[in-house]
Protein backbone atom coordinates (compact mmCIF):
# COMPACT_ATOMS: atom_id res chain seq x y z
CA UNK A 1 0.00 0.00 0.00
CA UNK A 2 2.65 2.53 0.95
CA UNK A 3 4.66 1.34 -2.30
CA UNK A 4 1.69 2.64 -4.27
CA UNK A 5 1.74 5.81 -2.35
CA UNK A 6 5.38 6.16 -3.45
CA UNK A 7 4.76 5.18 -6.90
CA UNK A 8 1.50 7.61 -7.57
CA UNK A 9 3.68 10.44 -5.75
CA UNK A 10 6.43 9.79 -8.00
CA UNK A 11 4.10 9.47 -11.14
CA UNK A 12 2.72 13.05 -10.07
CA UNK A 13 -1.00 11.96 -11.45
CA UNK A 14 -4.21 13.18 -9.92
CA UNK A 15 -3.78 10.98 -6.42
CA UNK A 16 -6.06 11.30 -3.58
CA UNK A 17 -4.34 9.50 -0.49
CA UNK A 18 -7.62 8.10 0.59
CA UNK A 19 -6.40 5.98 3.24
CA UNK A 20 -4.69 9.22 5.30
CA UNK A 21 -8.16 10.98 4.63
CA UNK A 22 -9.82 7.65 6.10
CA UNK A 23 -7.43 7.90 9.00
CA UNK A 24 -8.18 11.46 10.10
CA UNK A 25 -11.85 10.95 9.52
CA UNK A 26 -11.61 7.84 11.44
CA UNK A 27 -9.77 9.38 14.21
CA UNK A 28 -11.22 12.44 14.58
CA UNK A 29 -14.58 11.17 14.68
CA UNK A 30 -13.44 9.07 17.83
CA UNK A 31 -11.86 11.43 19.72
CA UNK A 32 -14.43 14.55 18.74
CA UNK A 33 -17.54 12.31 20.07
CA UNK A 34 -15.91 10.14 22.80
CA UNK A 35 -14.69 13.81 24.57
CA UNK A 36 -17.50 15.62 24.23
CA UNK A 37 -19.44 12.50 25.94
CA UNK A 38 -17.42 11.55 28.58
CA UNK A 39 -17.01 15.33 29.33
CA UNK A 40 -21.03 15.48 29.35
CA UNK A 41 -21.13 12.65 31.76
CA UNK A 42 -18.64 14.48 33.93
CA UNK A 43 -21.18 17.17 33.90
CA UNK A 44 -24.13 15.21 34.65
CA UNK A 45 -21.91 13.98 37.29
CA UNK A 46 -20.99 16.88 38.90
CA UNK A 47 -24.80 17.77 38.57
CA UNK A 48 -25.15 14.92 40.94
CA UNK A 49 -22.84 15.01 43.60
CA UNK A 50 -23.97 18.95 44.03
CA UNK A 51 -27.21 18.14 44.32
CA UNK A 52 -29.40 19.12 40.87
CA UNK A 53 -28.44 22.66 41.43
CA UNK A 54 -31.72 23.79 39.64
CA UNK A 55 -31.45 26.71 40.89
CA UNK A 56 -32.85 28.69 37.66
CA UNK A 57 -29.23 30.79 37.49
CA UNK A 58 -28.75 29.57 34.27
CA UNK A 59 -29.20 31.75 31.40
CA UNK A 60 -32.61 31.29 29.90
CA UNK A 61 -31.31 30.24 26.23
CA UNK A 62 -30.94 27.33 28.52
CA UNK A 63 -34.42 26.19 28.21
CA UNK A 64 -34.02 23.19 26.84
CA UNK A 65 -32.01 22.05 29.85
CA UNK A 66 -35.04 23.22 32.08
CA UNK A 67 -37.52 19.78 31.53
CA UNK A 68 -34.84 17.61 32.88
CA UNK A 69 -33.58 19.70 35.66
CA UNK A 70 -35.45 17.81 38.55
CA UNK A 71 -34.37 16.76 41.32
CA UNK A 72 -34.28 12.74 42.38
CA UNK A 73 -33.34 10.84 44.94
CA UNK A 74 -30.00 13.35 45.06
CA UNK A 75 -28.27 12.06 48.28
CA UNK A 76 -27.74 8.45 47.17
CA UNK A 77 -26.73 9.82 43.97
CA UNK A 78 -23.92 12.42 45.29
CA UNK A 79 -20.61 9.90 46.16
CA UNK A 80 -21.24 8.00 42.63
CA UNK A 81 -21.93 11.45 40.78
CA UNK A 82 -18.58 13.07 42.32
CA UNK A 83 -16.68 9.89 41.37
CA UNK A 84 -18.03 9.49 37.71
CA UNK A 85 -17.70 13.59 37.31
CA UNK A 86 -13.83 12.59 38.70
CA UNK A 87 -13.25 9.87 36.47
CA UNK A 88 -14.82 11.71 33.12
CA UNK A 89 -12.86 15.16 33.52
CA UNK A 90 -9.44 13.30 34.40
CA UNK A 91 -10.07 11.38 31.24
CA UNK A 92 -10.51 14.90 29.26
CA UNK A 93 -7.54 16.49 31.01
CA UNK A 94 -5.39 13.49 29.62
CA UNK A 95 -6.81 13.93 26.13
CA UNK A 96 -5.89 18.05 26.51
CA UNK A 97 -2.55 17.27 27.58
CA UNK A 98 -2.34 14.64 24.45
CA UNK A 99 -3.55 17.69 22.10
CA UNK A 100 -0.93 19.94 23.57
CA UNK A 101 1.74 16.96 23.43
CA UNK A 102 0.45 16.93 19.21
CA UNK A 103 0.22 21.02 18.74
CA UNK A 104 4.21 21.15 20.51
CA UNK A 105 6.77 19.61 18.12
CA UNK A 106 9.67 20.02 20.76
CA UNK A 107 7.71 16.78 22.43
CA UNK A 108 8.43 14.53 19.74
CA UNK B 1 19.07 48.67 -5.60
CA UNK B 2 16.30 47.33 -7.49
CA UNK B 3 15.61 44.03 -5.46
CA UNK B 4 16.19 45.89 -2.61
CA UNK B 5 12.79 47.61 -2.65
CA UNK B 6 10.89 45.02 -4.19
CA UNK B 7 12.27 43.11 -1.16
CA UNK B 8 11.53 45.72 1.85
CA UNK B 9 7.62 45.96 0.01
CA UNK B 10 7.13 42.34 0.08
CA UNK B 11 8.05 41.49 3.22
CA UNK B 12 5.83 44.37 4.71
CA UNK B 13 3.54 42.90 2.52
CA UNK B 14 3.89 39.40 3.76
CA UNK B 15 3.80 40.69 7.42
CA UNK B 16 0.11 42.56 6.10
CA UNK B 17 -0.58 39.02 5.00
CA UNK B 18 -0.02 37.22 8.27
CA UNK B 19 -1.92 40.18 9.93
CA UNK B 20 -4.82 40.02 7.35
CA UNK B 21 -4.58 35.81 8.45
CA UNK B 22 -4.90 36.58 12.25
CA UNK B 23 -7.74 38.84 11.90
CA UNK B 24 -9.71 36.50 9.65
CA UNK B 25 -9.20 33.13 11.40
CA UNK B 26 -9.85 34.64 15.16
CA UNK B 27 -13.61 33.85 14.36
CA UNK B 28 -12.27 29.54 13.64
CA UNK B 29 -11.34 29.42 17.44
CA UNK B 30 -13.34 32.05 19.50
CA UNK B 31 -16.58 32.43 17.94
CA UNK B 32 -18.66 30.03 19.63
CA UNK B 33 -17.25 31.16 22.55
CA UNK B 34 -17.66 34.68 22.27
CA UNK B 35 -21.52 34.00 20.63
CA UNK B 36 -22.24 31.60 23.99
CA UNK B 37 -20.85 34.18 26.40
CA UNK B 38 -17.61 31.62 27.64
CA UNK B 39 -16.00 34.58 27.21
CA UNK B 40 -16.19 38.14 26.81
CA UNK B 41 -15.71 39.59 23.55
CA UNK B 42 -12.29 40.78 24.20
CA UNK B 43 -10.79 38.70 26.39
CA UNK B 44 -11.16 35.88 23.78
CA UNK B 45 -9.14 37.57 20.95
CA UNK B 46 -6.61 38.43 23.17
CA UNK B 47 -6.07 35.04 24.64
CA UNK B 48 -6.67 33.45 20.78
CA UNK B 49 -3.99 36.43 20.07
CA UNK B 50 -1.35 35.41 22.82
CA UNK B 51 -1.67 31.96 21.67
CA UNK B 52 -1.23 32.34 18.50
CA UNK B 53 1.98 34.53 19.70
CA UNK B 54 3.32 31.54 21.60
CA UNK B 55 2.29 28.58 18.73
CA UNK B 56 4.38 31.06 16.55
CA UNK B 57 7.91 30.50 18.54
CA UNK B 58 7.37 26.81 19.65
CA UNK B 59 6.77 25.84 16.52
CA UNK B 60 10.24 25.42 14.43
CA UNK B 61 10.78 23.78 11.92
CA UNK B 62 9.41 25.84 9.19
CA UNK B 63 7.05 24.26 6.27
CA UNK B 64 9.65 23.13 3.45
CA UNK B 65 7.33 24.48 0.76
CA UNK B 66 5.41 27.71 1.28
CA UNK B 67 2.45 26.29 -0.88
CA UNK B 68 2.28 22.49 0.00
CA UNK B 69 3.74 21.62 -3.51
CA UNK B 70 1.38 23.42 -5.27
CA UNK B 71 3.25 25.54 -7.23
CA UNK B 72 6.51 24.55 -8.18
CA UNK B 73 8.79 26.43 -5.21
CA UNK B 74 12.16 25.16 -6.99
CA UNK B 75 10.69 27.47 -10.20
CA UNK B 76 10.69 30.44 -7.65
CA UNK B 77 14.22 30.31 -6.42
CA UNK B 78 14.93 30.05 -10.53
CA UNK B 79 17.23 33.02 -11.39
CA UNK B 80 15.89 33.51 -15.03
CA UNK B 81 12.30 34.47 -13.13
CA UNK B 82 12.12 37.20 -10.72
CA UNK B 83 10.58 34.74 -7.89
CA UNK B 84 10.42 37.81 -5.21
CA UNK B 85 8.21 39.73 -7.71
CA UNK B 86 5.69 36.06 -7.93
CA UNK B 87 5.51 36.03 -3.76
CA UNK B 88 4.60 39.39 -3.60
CA UNK B 89 1.52 39.20 -6.08
CA UNK B 90 0.84 36.38 -4.53
CA UNK B 91 0.62 38.14 -1.10
CA UNK B 92 -2.05 40.78 -2.84
CA UNK B 93 -4.02 38.43 -4.19
CA UNK B 94 -4.40 36.60 -0.83
CA UNK B 95 -4.43 40.24 1.28
CA UNK B 96 -7.25 41.43 -1.21
CA UNK B 97 -9.39 38.88 -1.25
CA UNK B 98 -9.14 38.77 3.18
CA UNK B 99 -9.95 42.29 2.98
CA UNK B 100 -12.63 41.52 0.68
CA UNK B 101 -14.45 38.42 2.51
CA UNK B 102 -14.25 40.27 5.62
CA UNK B 103 -15.76 43.57 4.57
CA UNK B 104 -18.86 40.89 4.14
CA UNK B 105 -18.30 38.79 7.06
CA UNK B 106 -17.55 35.89 5.72
CA UNK B 107 -15.04 33.28 6.58
CA UNK B 108 -12.74 31.62 4.04
CA UNK B 109 -9.85 30.14 3.87
CA UNK B 110 -6.09 32.26 4.26
CA UNK B 111 -4.24 29.37 3.02
CA UNK B 112 -6.59 28.97 -0.23
CA UNK B 113 -6.32 32.53 -0.62
CA UNK B 114 -2.22 32.62 -0.66
CA UNK B 115 -2.55 29.66 -2.88
CA UNK B 116 -4.62 31.27 -5.07
CA UNK B 117 -2.39 34.09 -5.59
CA UNK B 118 0.48 32.39 -5.86
CA UNK B 119 -0.87 30.04 -8.44
CA UNK B 120 -2.11 33.17 -10.54
CA UNK B 121 1.37 34.75 -10.42
CA UNK B 122 2.77 31.43 -11.43
CA UNK B 123 0.74 30.79 -14.05
CA UNK B 124 1.40 34.10 -15.79
CA UNK B 125 5.19 34.65 -15.16
CA UNK B 126 6.64 31.20 -15.37
CA UNK B 127 3.62 29.67 -17.14
CA UNK B 128 1.26 26.27 -16.54
CA UNK B 129 4.17 24.09 -15.82
CA UNK B 130 5.20 25.76 -12.73
CA UNK B 131 1.63 25.36 -11.52
CA UNK B 132 0.73 21.37 -10.43
CA UNK B 133 -3.08 21.19 -11.11
CA UNK B 134 -3.33 17.49 -9.45
CA UNK B 135 -2.06 18.91 -6.17
CA UNK B 136 -4.44 21.36 -6.39
CA UNK B 137 -7.22 19.21 -6.98
CA UNK B 138 -5.94 16.67 -3.67
CA UNK B 139 -4.75 19.19 -1.56
CA UNK B 140 -7.35 21.92 -2.06
CA UNK B 141 -10.16 20.76 -3.53
CA UNK B 142 -10.68 17.71 -2.45
CA UNK B 143 -10.31 18.28 1.38
CA UNK B 144 -12.41 21.84 1.07
CA UNK B 145 -15.56 19.54 -0.31
CA UNK B 146 -15.43 16.89 2.62
CA UNK B 147 -13.59 18.49 5.66
CA UNK B 148 -16.75 20.34 6.67
CA UNK B 149 -18.90 17.41 6.41
CA UNK B 150 -16.15 15.54 8.22
CA UNK B 151 -16.46 17.93 11.16
CA UNK B 152 -19.90 18.65 10.80
CA UNK B 153 -21.03 14.85 11.70
CA UNK B 154 -18.62 14.84 14.73
CA UNK B 155 -20.03 17.94 15.71
CA UNK B 156 -23.62 17.01 14.98
CA UNK B 157 -23.35 13.53 16.92
CA UNK B 158 -21.21 15.40 19.81
CA UNK B 159 -24.25 17.81 20.18
CA UNK B 160 -26.96 15.36 20.48
CA UNK B 161 -25.17 13.37 22.59
CA UNK B 162 -24.14 16.40 25.31
CA UNK B 163 -27.74 17.12 24.90
CA UNK B 164 -29.28 14.11 25.59
CA UNK B 165 -26.77 12.96 28.05
CA UNK B 166 -27.31 16.20 29.84
CA UNK B 167 -30.88 16.97 30.24
CA UNK B 168 -31.13 15.83 33.69
CA UNK B 169 -28.16 17.44 34.99
CA UNK B 170 -28.77 21.19 36.75
CA UNK B 171 -28.27 23.57 33.97
CA UNK B 172 -26.39 25.89 36.12
CA UNK B 173 -23.55 22.84 36.44
CA UNK B 174 -23.73 22.16 32.61
CA UNK B 175 -24.29 25.80 31.50
CA UNK B 176 -20.78 26.36 33.17
CA UNK B 177 -19.41 22.95 32.76
CA UNK B 178 -19.98 23.50 28.90
CA UNK B 179 -18.38 26.62 29.33
CA UNK B 180 -15.37 25.97 30.58
CA UNK B 181 -14.76 22.94 28.09
CA UNK B 182 -15.48 25.31 25.39
CA UNK B 183 -12.92 27.74 26.33
CA UNK B 184 -10.10 25.24 26.85
CA UNK B 185 -11.13 23.70 23.17
CA UNK B 186 -10.92 26.57 21.72
CA UNK B 187 -7.57 27.65 22.91
CA UNK B 188 -6.47 24.63 21.67
CA UNK B 189 -7.67 25.39 18.19
CA UNK B 190 -5.89 28.59 18.55
CA UNK B 191 -2.56 27.52 19.65
CA UNK B 192 -2.83 25.18 17.01
CA UNK B 193 -3.04 28.23 14.16
CA UNK B 194 -0.26 29.62 15.64
CA UNK B 195 1.81 27.15 15.20
CA UNK B 196 0.45 26.35 11.35
CA UNK B 197 -0.48 29.61 10.10
CA UNK B 198 2.35 31.84 11.55
CA UNK B 199 4.85 29.40 10.01
CA UNK B 200 3.63 29.82 6.61
CA UNK B 201 4.71 34.04 6.81
CA UNK B 202 7.92 33.08 8.21
CA UNK B 203 8.65 30.60 4.94
CA UNK B 204 7.59 32.95 2.17
CA UNK B 205 10.10 35.73 4.29
CA UNK B 206 12.42 33.35 4.82
CA UNK B 207 12.24 32.29 0.90
CA UNK B 208 12.40 35.87 -0.43
CA UNK B 209 15.93 36.40 1.98
CA UNK B 210 16.95 32.76 0.53
CA UNK B 211 16.30 33.85 -3.36
CA UNK B 212 17.74 37.54 -2.74
CA UNK B 213 20.71 35.97 -1.21
CA UNK B 214 20.77 37.46 2.10
CA UNK B 215 21.06 34.18 3.77
CA UNK B 216 22.27 30.43 2.30
CA UNK B 217 19.98 28.30 0.72
CA UNK B 218 18.02 25.39 3.00
CA UNK B 219 18.76 27.83 6.36
CA UNK B 220 15.47 28.26 9.02
CA UNK B 221 13.83 31.06 9.46
CA UNK B 222 16.12 33.87 11.63
CA UNK B 223 14.72 35.29 14.85
CA UNK B 224 13.92 38.72 13.76
CA UNK B 225 11.23 37.01 11.03
CA UNK B 226 9.76 34.88 13.86
CA UNK B 227 9.19 37.68 16.32
CA UNK B 228 7.86 39.30 13.06
CA UNK B 229 5.59 36.94 12.04
CA UNK B 230 4.33 35.85 15.42
CA UNK B 231 3.80 39.27 16.09
CA UNK B 232 1.73 40.10 13.11
CA UNK B 233 -1.06 37.10 13.36
CA UNK B 234 -0.84 37.97 17.20
CA UNK B 235 -2.10 41.43 16.78
CA UNK B 236 -4.18 40.71 13.65
CA UNK B 237 -5.66 38.03 16.22
CA UNK B 238 -5.84 40.41 19.09
CA UNK B 239 -7.55 43.04 17.17
CA UNK B 240 -10.12 40.51 15.84
CA UNK B 241 -12.31 40.28 12.87
CA UNK B 242 -15.69 40.88 14.22
CA UNK B 243 -17.72 40.93 11.05
CA UNK B 244 -16.43 37.38 10.67
CA UNK B 245 -16.66 36.46 14.22
CA UNK B 246 -20.49 37.80 13.91
CA UNK B 247 -21.39 35.41 11.08
CA UNK B 248 -19.77 32.66 12.24
CA UNK B 249 -20.83 33.03 16.41
CA UNK B 250 -24.76 34.34 15.35
CA UNK B 251 -25.33 34.04 11.70
CA UNK B 252 -25.08 30.46 10.77
CA UNK B 253 -27.18 29.30 13.78
CA UNK B 254 -27.62 30.43 17.18
CA UNK B 255 -25.12 28.72 19.41
CA UNK B 256 -25.91 27.59 22.90
CA UNK B 257 -22.69 26.44 25.37
CA UNK B 258 -23.67 22.61 24.50
CA UNK B 259 -23.47 23.12 20.89
CA UNK B 260 -20.39 25.26 21.49
CA UNK B 261 -18.32 22.90 23.22
CA UNK B 262 -19.30 20.47 20.45
CA UNK B 263 -18.48 22.45 17.52
CA UNK B 264 -15.00 23.22 19.47
CA UNK B 265 -14.11 20.13 20.40
CA UNK B 266 -15.28 18.45 16.90
CA UNK B 267 -12.99 21.16 15.08
CA UNK B 268 -9.69 20.60 17.70
CA UNK B 269 -10.00 16.72 17.05
CA UNK B 270 -10.28 16.97 13.34
CA UNK B 271 -7.20 19.56 13.13
CA UNK B 272 -5.16 18.00 15.36
CA UNK B 273 -6.02 14.83 13.59
CA UNK B 274 -5.40 15.93 10.32
CA UNK B 275 -2.30 17.22 10.56
CA UNK B 276 -0.40 14.88 12.90
CA UNK B 277 -1.39 12.19 10.30
CA UNK B 278 -0.31 14.77 7.39
CA UNK B 279 -3.55 15.45 5.68
CA UNK B 280 -3.84 18.93 5.74
CA UNK B 281 -7.28 20.46 6.29
CA UNK B 282 -8.32 24.02 6.46
CA UNK B 283 -8.99 25.41 9.84
CA UNK B 284 -11.58 27.72 8.26
CA UNK B 285 -13.63 24.99 6.84
CA UNK B 286 -13.23 22.39 9.74
CA UNK B 287 -14.45 25.19 12.26
CA UNK B 288 -17.05 26.77 9.74
CA UNK B 289 -18.81 22.56 9.23
CA UNK B 290 -18.55 22.14 13.08
CA UNK B 291 -20.70 24.87 13.62
CA UNK B 292 -23.27 23.90 10.67
CA UNK B 293 -23.43 20.62 12.48
CA UNK B 294 -23.48 21.81 16.49
CA UNK B 295 -26.64 23.82 14.90
CA UNK B 296 -28.39 20.65 13.23
CA UNK B 297 -27.38 18.61 16.40
CA UNK B 298 -29.77 20.61 18.14
CA UNK B 299 -33.86 19.74 17.76
CA UNK B 300 -35.03 22.46 16.31
CA UNK B 301 -32.54 24.77 15.81
CA UNK B 302 -32.15 27.31 12.89
CA UNK B 303 -29.70 26.90 10.39
CA UNK B 304 -29.37 30.05 7.91
CA UNK B 305 -29.10 28.15 5.08
CA UNK B 306 -28.39 31.24 3.06
CA UNK B 307 -25.62 32.56 4.95
CA UNK B 308 -24.41 29.00 4.67
CA UNK B 309 -24.74 28.74 0.80
CA UNK B 310 -22.90 32.29 0.76
CA UNK B 311 -20.38 30.82 2.61
CA UNK B 312 -19.46 28.08 0.55
CA UNK B 313 -19.58 30.42 -2.31
CA UNK B 314 -16.91 32.45 -1.17
CA UNK B 315 -15.07 29.19 -1.07
CA UNK B 316 -15.60 28.10 -4.15
CA UNK B 317 -14.00 31.18 -5.55
CA UNK B 318 -11.28 32.22 -3.22
CA UNK B 319 -8.89 30.43 -5.47
CA UNK B 320 -9.92 31.31 -8.92
CA UNK B 321 -10.42 35.34 -7.86
CA UNK B 322 -7.05 35.75 -5.23
CA UNK B 323 -5.58 33.61 -8.74
CA UNK B 324 -6.74 36.50 -11.12
CA UNK B 325 -5.72 39.25 -8.58
CA UNK B 326 -2.23 37.60 -8.06
CA UNK B 327 -2.02 36.69 -11.80
CA UNK B 328 -2.19 40.90 -13.26
CA UNK B 329 -0.12 41.72 -10.06
CA UNK B 330 2.73 39.19 -10.65
CA UNK B 331 2.13 40.74 -14.88
CA UNK B 332 2.95 43.96 -13.73
CA UNK B 333 5.17 43.90 -10.40
CA UNK B 334 8.12 41.65 -12.73
CA UNK B 335 8.46 44.54 -15.10
CA UNK B 336 10.45 46.16 -12.54
CA UNK B 337 10.31 48.77 -9.95
CA UNK B 338 7.60 50.75 -11.34
CA UNK B 339 5.08 47.83 -11.66
CA UNK B 340 6.09 47.47 -8.00
CA UNK B 341 5.28 50.23 -7.04
CA UNK B 342 2.04 50.58 -9.45
CA UNK B 343 1.08 47.33 -7.56
CA UNK B 344 1.14 48.38 -4.06
CA UNK B 345 -0.03 51.88 -4.18
CA UNK B 346 -3.15 50.48 -6.23
CA UNK B 347 -3.46 47.78 -3.53
CA UNK B 348 -2.95 50.27 -0.58
CA UNK B 349 -5.62 52.60 -2.26
CA UNK B 350 -7.94 49.03 -2.47
CA UNK B 351 -6.67 48.08 1.35
CA UNK B 352 -8.04 51.42 2.63
CA UNK B 353 -11.36 51.84 0.55
CA UNK B 354 -12.52 48.58 2.24
CA UNK B 355 -11.28 49.50 5.76
CA UNK B 356 -13.43 53.02 4.75
CA UNK B 357 -16.67 50.91 3.68
CA UNK B 358 -16.32 48.43 6.46
CA UNK B 359 -17.14 51.96 8.87
CA UNK B 360 -20.25 52.68 7.31
CA UNK B 361 -21.90 49.45 9.15
CA UNK B 362 -18.97 48.85 11.31
CA UNK B 363 -18.94 45.48 14.19
CA UNK B 364 -16.73 45.71 17.26
CA UNK B 365 -16.19 43.70 20.31
CA UNK B 366 -19.86 45.96 22.17
CA UNK B 367 -22.03 44.98 19.02
CA UNK B 368 -20.99 41.54 17.61
CA UNK B 369 -23.52 39.24 19.26
CA UNK B 370 -26.06 42.21 18.68
CA UNK B 371 -27.12 41.05 15.17
CA UNK B 372 -26.58 38.11 13.08
CA UNK B 373 -26.64 39.56 9.65
CA UNK B 374 -23.29 41.72 8.09
CA UNK B 375 -24.73 44.87 6.26
CA UNK B 376 -22.45 46.28 4.10
CA UNK B 377 -23.78 48.98 0.93
CA UNK B 378 -22.01 48.22 -1.55
CA UNK B 379 -21.34 44.49 -3.29
CA UNK B 380 -17.93 43.37 -3.26
CA UNK B 381 -17.86 42.82 -7.19
CA UNK B 382 -16.94 47.05 -7.95
CA UNK B 383 -14.06 46.32 -5.56
CA UNK B 384 -12.82 43.13 -7.45
CA UNK B 385 -13.27 44.93 -10.72
CA UNK B 386 -10.92 47.53 -9.45
CA UNK B 387 -8.05 44.80 -8.54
Amino acid sequence: MSHQIVLAAAAKTPFIDWSALGQVALVSFVFGVAIVVLYSVGILGMSWARGHDEGGEGPASLAALDAGAQSGSVAANRPLGATLAGICFLICAGAVVYGLYLIIPQFH
Amino acid sequence: MDVSLLLVVVIITALAFDFTNGFHDTANAMATSIATGALKPRVAVLISGTLNLVGAFISTAVAKTISGGIVDDAKLSDHAVNGTAIIFAGLIGAVLWNLVTWLIGLPSSSSHALFGGLIGAVWVVVGTSGVHFDKVFSKILLPAVLSPFIAGLIALLGTFAAYTITRRAGRKSAADGFRHGQTISASLVSLAHGTGDAQKTMGVITLVLIINGHQPVGSGPKTWVILAAGLAIGLGTSIGGWRIIRTMGKGLTEIESPQGFAAETASTAVLLASAHLGFALSTTQVCSGSILGAGLGRRLAEVRWNIAGRMALAWLFTLPVAALVGALAGKLASTGNAGVVVVGAVAALLVGYIVVRSRRAPVTSGNVNDAHEVSVRAPESSTLAAA
